[in-house]
């Protein structure tokens, strides 16, 4: 994954600001404004009131500023923290999106490579296969998972007549169901950037180590699986980051016991109507996940670097 | 040549090796031996199936007929991290993840040797390819040049019995290359393995091989030492492929034992052609009547005046069509009467020599030796 150099000749021109505007322009109207304002109510205390929490900085009088700011509140973030709940929301779901991330790494990475080394009329056809679960709604995914993981579902049915098992895997509404659900959405975030990685590898490499004394495994690990590294991070970031924040899945598919992140900001919004406690949450959480991202821009620098 | 082996054993044996990718046979039932320590270089143009054949050697493809024999041993069947062959890729394939250390070091660590060793021996290859101290380099940060020395060193370093070279010069500018050629010949004596080259440029094949196959659609056409098929071509496509020729088109006239010259051993074949009447040694019996090519070096055609005509057998009148001045030597197209061109090409030896413009009537001739007799 090379960073797009713009050619020398490029004009420092209007067109040349117009093209960076517009990218710029759409992260600041639908990423930066709306985080403005979740910052603002996770800098507040709760009301009981409509909207659910206190004014802050509503008015910009400078007179009143100085007020305003002395209203402003840490109090959502000492809740952060004083409150076990939150940790142990952040945790799991790390844990879950880090088993997700290399679950899917796992089943996306033979997938990737049997796409990049079928013959070449096969690919679009099965990279179009893979992708295609990404055609109907997200929701009805997780339903029809529903369907097939339930004891009386479809799983379980084709198990017992199997005579695999006797009684009915509990599987639906664990961690498990939560597990199977967010691997499933996000394989194709995964292997995309898995398969861009690995046919993009010039296949003479291949033969070269062969040529050398590679055997298969010895191409794999010593050629393909690390010249196809900037791929596994890519994907590893397209499936971790949001299966973080995941909620539709833990909410459907996971039990009592499911503890994640998107459903804890989803109460505190929704049930505890606790607006300053959920967006606190939800700013902690962005920070949290600078770190891999920084991680990965390291990354792309240095290969970069090394390209030069 | 290395003298401590056979030369004449056979080394590496093709028997009727055929290789088709979509019903069109790359290789066509070729068979082909190699001796120990020659330098040999398959030589043709583009798709002619001389890279298939080196891939096939290599062992990357298996051939749909036929045997491969490398060393006495039926390859035919074995996976090519089991040949005793190492190949140097024209695009060199060097793995951009690794530095040059890392890259020549590669098939050693595959074998399992010592660090230590592999260290020795890395350092040992650098040396010869003359690239010391550049061990901890990557590939990108490496010249053209470099990268062909890498790929060569990364190739040689487990001494293999035989190395393939598919175009290894094509990447590099011109004065390079020539360089190298040389370099590649002086490394492979030392060395003693058997090279073999694949390349589409006669002159670096002529310059470095002992022995060249012509290929032509799966099949080589000719094999020998350069100046064999350079002065013997059997056929127009060879004669065409090495150097610069012209071919002549004519009618058998008649045959003599003996011609006027008496050195040539050979007899005299009279050719009718549009021209004219001309002689050209032969020692293979033509019956009057049958269409033959005569192929003729362009360096071998002298161009006189007119008035000076008589002295030279095989006379050609014509007008010069164009000159163009080398410096070493002046080339002459010279149209003859029926409309042929005959590229002539006149060494400048001595300075103001003779020269001609265009539009001057001359007189193209050659000797009967200097023609070649060829199939129409």
């Amino acid at each position: 994954m090379t960073k797009a150099q713009p050619p020398a000749n490029f004009e420092a021109g209007l067109g040349r600001w117009l093209v960076l505007a517009l990218p710029y322009a759409w992260l600041v109207l639908f990423f930066l404004a709306p985080f403005a304002l979740i910052l603002k109510v996770s800098l507040s205390e709760p009301e009981l009131s409509q909207p659910p929490y206190a004014p802050v900085f509503d008015s910009w009088d400078a007179s009143v500023i100085v007020d305003k700011l002395r209203s402003l509140s840490l109090g959502a973030y000492a809740r952060l923290i004083e409150d076990a709940l939150y940790l142990r929301s952040y945790l799991e779901s790390a844990a879950m999106a880090g088993a997700a991330t290399f679950a899917t790494l796992l089943i996306g990475y033979p997938l990737a490579l049997a796409i990049a080394r079928s013959p070449a009329r096969w690919r679009l056809l099965l990279l179009t296969l893979a992708i295609a679960p990404l055609w109907t709604s997200s929701l009805v995914r997780v339903y029809a998972w529903i369907l097939i993981l339930k004891d009386e579902g479809v799983l379980n049915h084709a198990l017992i007549a199997l005579g695999l098992v006797t009684e009915p895997l509990h599987i639906f509404a664990t961690n498990w169901a939560v597990l199977i659900g967010i691997v499933y959405a996000y394989l194709p975030f995964m292997a995309l950037p898995l398969y861009a990685a690995i046919e993009n590898q010039d296949r003479q490499l291949a033969e070269a180590a062969a040529d050398l004394g590679a055997g298969a495994g010895g191409i794999f690990w010593r050629i393909t699986l690390p010249l196809s590294l900037p791929g596994v991070y890519a994907g590893a970031l397209m499936v971790f980051i949001p299966a973080v924040g995941e909620f539709v899945i833990p909410d459907l598919l996971g039990g009592s016991d499911t503890l994640m992140i998107g459903t804890t900001l989803w109460n505190d919004f929704f049930v505890n109507r606790d607006w300053p406690a959920a967006a606190a949450a939800a700013v902690a959480l962005l920070a949290l996940l600078l770190g891999p991202l920084l991680f990965y821009e390291r990354m792309q620098m240095q290969a970069g670097a090394n390209r030069r | 040549m290395s003298s401590t082996h056979d030369s004449s054993a056979p080394f590496v044996q093709l028997e009727g090796v055929t290789k088709r990718h979509g019903g069109v046979a790359a290789v066509d039932a070729l068979s082909l031996t190699l001796r120990r320590g020659e330098f040999f270089a398959l030589l043709g143009p583009s798709g002619c199936g001389k890279t298939s054949l080196l891939r096939l050697i290599a062992g990357f493809e298996t051939p749909d007929e036929g045997r491969i024999f490398i060393d006495g041993e039926d390859v035919t069947g074995t996976p090519p991290h089991r040949r005793p062959v190492n190949m140097m890729f024209q695009t060199y394939a060097l793995f951009p993840h690794m530095n040059v250390a890392r890259n020549i070091g590669f098939g050693l660590v595959q074998e399992g040797i010592a660090r230590a060793e592999i260290a020795r021996r890395v350092t040992e290859m650098l040396r010869l390819v003359q690239l010391e101290g550049l061990g901890e380099r990557r590939p990108d940060q490496l010249s053209g040049g470099q990268k062909q020395r890498v790929a060569l060193a990364r190739a040689l370093v487990k001494r293999p019995k035989l190395l393939l070279l598919d175009e290894p010069l094509a990447a590099l500018d011109r004065r390079l290359r020539e360089e190298t050629q040389f370099e590649l010949m002086h490394l492979q004596e030392r060395l003693g393995a058997t090279f073999l080259v694949v390349t589409h440029d006669q002159r670096e094949a002529m310059v470095m091989a002992s022995r060249i196959g012509v290929m032509r659609a799966g099949r080589i056409e000719q094999i020998g030492a350069p100046a064999e098929i350079y002065e013997r071509p059997i056929s127009s496509y060879v004669a065409q492929f090495i150097g610069e020729i012209n071919l002549i088109e004519g009618v058998v006239k008649g045959q003599s034992a003996e011609g006027p010259l008496a050195e040539a051993r050979s007899g005299l074949l009279g050719v009718s052609i549009a021209a004219g009447l001309i002689d050209v040694a032969c020692a293979v019996a033509h019956a009057p009547g049958s269409r033959v090519a005569i192929a003729v070096r362009p360096e071998r055609i002298r161009v006189a005046p007119l008035d000076r005509a008589q002295e030279f057998p095989n006379v050609l009148t014509g007008e010069i069509e164009e000159s163009a001045y080398l410096g070493d030597m002046t080339l002459y197209r010279v149209r003859l009467a029926g409309g042929l061109v005959l590229r002539a090409a006149h060494q400048n030896a001595r300075p103001g020599a003779h020269s001609f413009e265009s539009g001057d009537r001359v007189a193209a001739s050659f000797a009967p030796d200097a023609g070649i007799v060829l199939p129409a």
